[in-house]
Formats: C-alpha cells, structure tokens, sequence
C-alpha cells in the first residue's frame, strides 16, 4: 500500500472527488481508498452524496423567460449606445 | 451586430441561469435578484475587455454579482445588514480539529448512501437553503455550480483554504441535515448502539 495515511487520505477526500489534486497526488489517494478497508465506505458514501448533488445540481431552477428577454434587450441597447 | 456584443453573447449569456440563481441566493427574493442580474450583465458587458478569454466566465460573472450585491447592499444600508458569523472557523488545516470528513452517525447507519438516491431534490435544496450562509454558498458554488476551489476563492474573496474548511464543514452539516431529515421522514432507523 502507498505511504498515504488513513488520516491523510481522508483528509483530502473531497480534494481528490473534487479533481483538485494534481496527477501523482491524485493517483496516491485513489491507490490508499482502493485497497484500504477502512477508507473505502468512506469514498463509497462520500461519492453518493456528490452523486445526489450533480442530480439535484442538473434540475435546478432556470432564468424567467422575461428576464433573459430583459437582458438581452439591456445589453443590445447599451451596444448601440456606446457603439461597440 | 458588434463582435464585441456577439462574443459577449455567446461566452457569458449560457450562465444566465446560474447567475440568475446566485443572485437569488444573495439577495432572497426574485424582484430584486432579477434587477441584480440586470446590472451584473450591464457591468460585465461594459467591462468585457477586462475578461480574459478561456478562463471561466461563469466564476467572473458571479464575482461581478457578488461585488454588485455588496455595494447595493452599503449603499443602501439595510437594518439587516448586520450578518451575526455565527460560526468560527480558521484557515487552517483541511481537517479541522481532526474531525472526519463525513457526519459519521450518518454514514454508520447508511454505508452505500442510500438515503440520498431517494430524497426529493426539494428537500435537499431546502436543506441546503438552511445551512449557515458562508458553508452554503462554498457547497453552493462547488457542488451545484461547479466551480473549482480557486474559483469559488476569487468570487467569495476568501482564501482557498477557507473554501476547503467550509466546504469540509458544510457538506458534513448538510449530511447531518439530510440524515436528520431522512430519520422523521421514516427513510432510515438511526442505528442501535
């Protein structure tokens, strides 16, 4: 197993779900929550949980058509004033 | 039309809908976030040279919202400005005090998670709703949004390693939320000791 640490690897849990850790460190993290037993349902639960969010995240509310409508209206008229 | 108009167009009018949706997280009623969305479209259009071109136009817009928001806000020097930070928090280590990641009671009683395949996106946006403001919007802006760590620093004006303890803190607030949640609703049984 690499030289991660159990407190390490969960430490940087959503770190390394996030994609904010760089390859090699990335790739360190994956290896300790494959093959640790302990840190495995973490990962598993933690994952579920982001899951859920990406689900809620894809069905969120949309603009008022008006208001999309409004700003498109706003931002020509300010083209034409300022010419550009 | 200008290429200025037409670029402006096509890289900042597709976050519309998440602008539009932070405002109303800033400002709390749909009236005024819609004029919020006005002005930030209005001051991003205006300053659109200023962009850099390839970098993330949503996290920009959002930083524009929020920048407008809190001169509004000064301006016009609401009774309830006064935001009590209720929580304290440090730039400190990502694992605050050594606590771990997940709310704990949940994940014991719940190892695969289960309870979030069945809840109503409603009560889980509630949920989120209800979360101490500073951790909701850096879970907000992370999880709903997408933004990266440096992303959501730049627009909430906070160092990364405050976003990383608030979005510590605040997703393990919101399983406790949800898992408070999923017990009255009758989706789990809390375990037995």
């Amino acid at each position: 197993m690499s030289d991660v640490t159990c407190r390490e690897a969960l430490a940087r849990l959503y770190e390394y779900l996030d994609g904010e850790l760089s390859g090699a460190s990335a790739e360190e993290i994956r290896a300790h929550f494959e093959l640790c037993q302990c840190c495995y349902p973490h990962l598993r639960y933690a994952t579920a949980f982001q899951e859920m969010l990406a689900r809620v995240a894809s069905g969120q509310r949309c603009a008022p058509p008006e208001l999309r409508k409004k700003v498109a209206e706003l931002l020509r008229a300010e083209a034409a004033r300022s010419g550009g | 039309m200008t290429d200025r108009l037409r670029s402006f167009e096509e890289e900042a009018l597709p976050h519309l809908d998440a602008v539009y949706r932070f405002a109303l997280r800033l400002t709390g009623a749909a009236a005024d976030a819609e004029d919020l969305v006005q002005e930030t479209f209005l001051r991003a259009y205006r300053s659109w040279d200023q962009y850099t071109p390839g970098t993330s136009a949503k996290s920009w817009l959002f930083t524009i919202c929020r920048n407008t928001f809190l001169r509004q806000r000064e301006r016009e020097r609401r009774r309830d400005e006064v935001v009590e930070r209720a929580v304290r928090e440090g730039d400190g280590p990502s694992v605050p005090g050594g606590e771990l990641p997940l709310f704990m009671p949940a994940a014991q009683s719940d190892p695969e998670g289960e309870l979030f395949r069945d809840m109503i996106d409603e009560s889980i946006l509630n949920a989120i709703e209800r979360l101490p403001a500073d951790f909701r919007d850096a879970v907000v802006l992370s999880d709903l949004e997408g933004l990266s760590y440096a992303e959501i620093a730049s627009v909430l004006d906070i160092p990364v390693g405050t976003v990383k303890s608030r979005l510590f803190r605040g997703r393990r607030l919101l399983q406790q939320e949800l898992y408070s949640y999923a017990i009255e609703e009758g989706y789990i049984r809390p375990r037995q000791p």
